[in-house]
């Protein structure tokens, strides 16, 4: 069986991809075409490699965080940060993110990548206002580390990518066969 | 030959692109920030014997705190700022504040923020002139690190202030008639001056009848030396058409801006 898109899956009309699991995995000869050629993986490739991501994604922002709350807490170090807040937003942009992923031939994937970044972007504000670790030293020393403004930084980054959702958007309105010959081209 | 990707797919790219490379930045930026702040080494308001109290020509007590900061990162401090509180260990009052100008830190230096606090010995802290009390020292630390990062440091320790006229008794003497037909009046001053600054100024002292009318009054020179007392009786000398007997002998003290009145005394 094939682990590469065949021709009838939902891609975007006018997406024809030439694959190469035909001929023992060998790449078929270029036809003569304006078109690079290509090898999108298939859907359940997509989805498997997509699972990967997402569990990654979980355990950067929100296993890995926990952790290191839980652990610094054991040492006085308090943050008004609530772990509930943080993974139900972290499992919604992991999964958003797969989502995207998966549809990355398709013409879902521009407004879902403008998705991901705005729950990114969401993700971020909630935080900026709890964004503070304080630490109580010796009953009469405290300390409160305030890094909002760092957050308000990192929402440049979704901004961009939203810009760039929007872009592949109108990419794939305005001209369908254009972004797919070199998202996965060989 | 590689064709080239058409505009707008490399427009979303580059938008992308740039996306990850801010977030990547940000996150090395982070990351030597926490490294570098690791490097910060505060000493804030615990230590009793950085601090020293000066009298100002006014009469103010000017406590004088330093603030030791080594700044062994790679980002400034800046602005920093340090506001110092001093309260009543028993009755909570505050008595003073004050606190240091807004300060820059470079990096790989060490800083010493000195901080005045002006206490004036009057009103609610002018049992400070005669009573050794416990004090509350608290200190806050303000500063913006690396530019992003807000640190608020809070510090509190105790105080133990001595006074200048500490444990100040003026007592009289039981009245005795002179042949001359005066009455002397013996008062026996006695205190410590545990302030780090030293007493000099003069008393004047004003004896009344029990009604209230003054028989007499004078004046003596001070000059005590902080961390050393007084103990030392004047005698006064009283119209025979006065009695003292069952008045009162009240001071007042003024030297080096401070002019204040001592408790008075019963004269048995």
């Amino acid at each position: 069986m094939s682990a590469h898109a065949a021709s009838s899956e939902s891609v975007a009309p006018g997406y024809v991809p030439r694959t190469i699991d035909a001929n023992m995995g060998r790449p078929a000869a270029p036809a003569l075409t304006d078109h690079p050629p290509m090898l999108i993986p298939s859907l359940g490739r997509r989805v498997a490699w997509a699972c990967v991501r997402a569990a990654l994604v979980l355990v950067v922002i929100v296993i890995v965080p926990y952790y290191v709350l839980s652990l610094v807490n054991g040492f006085g170090v308090s943050t008004p940060v609530p772990i509930l807040g943080m993974a139900a937003l972290g499992v919604a942009f992991a999964t958003l993110g797969a989502v995207r992923y998966v549809s990355r031939p398709t013409r879902a994937f521009g407004p879902l990548t403008i998705a991901a970044s705005f729950v990114s972007f969401v993700y971020l504000l909630y935080l900026i206002p709890l964004a503070s670790i304080g630490l109580q030293h010796g009953g009469n020393i405290s300390v409160v580390v305030e890094f909002g403004r760092f957050l308000q930084y990192c929402l440049i980054a979704p901004l961009f990518g939203m810009a760039s959702g929007a872009v592949t958007t109108y990419e794939d309105l305005a001209r369908p066969r254009e972004r797919i010959n070199y998202e996965y081209a060989l | 030959m590689a064709r080239r990707a058409p505009a707008l797919y490399r427009v979303s790219g580059l938008l992308r692109n740039i996306g990850t490379a801010v977030l990547v930045i940000l996150i090395v930026f982070l990351v030597t920030a926490a490294y570098s702040a690791a490097h910060l080494r505060p000493e804030v308001g615990g230590n009793q014997s950085s601090s020293s109290v000066s009298l100002d020509p006014n009469g103010t007590a000017v406590l004088t705190e330093s603030v030791n900061l080594s700044n062994q990162g790679y980002y400034s401090i800046s602005p920093l700022t340090v506001s110092l509180e001093i309260s009543n260990a028993t009755t909570g009052a505050i008595l003073a504040v004050g606190g240091s100008a807004p300060l820059t830190i470079a990096p790989g230096t060490n800083a010493s923020i000195p901080i005045s606090i002006w206490v004036p010995l009057t009103g609610s802290s002018e049992a400070l002139i005669t009573q050794d009390e416990a004090l509350v020292e608290r200190a806050w630390v303000n500063a913006t690190y690396a530019s992003i990062f807000v640190i608020q440091l809070a510090g509190g320790s105790n105080y133990s202030w001595g006074a200048p006229f500490s444990g100040f008794t003026a007592s009289p003497g039981a009245p005795s008639l002179q042949p001359n037909g005066t009455v002397l009046v013996p008062v026996t001053v006695s205190f410590e001056n545990k302030a780090s600054f030293p007493d000099a100024g003069t008393f004047d002292f004003n004896v009344e009848t029990a009604g209230g009318a003054s028989c007499t009054s004078g004046s003596v020179p001070v000059d005590v030396p902080g961390g050393t007392g007084m103990y030392q009786t004047f005698s006064f000398y009283v119209p025979s058409s006065c009695d003292p007997a069952g008045g009162s002998i009240h001071s007042t003290y003024s030297g080096s801006g401070l002019d204040f009145v001592l408790p008075s005394e019963a004269i048995p």
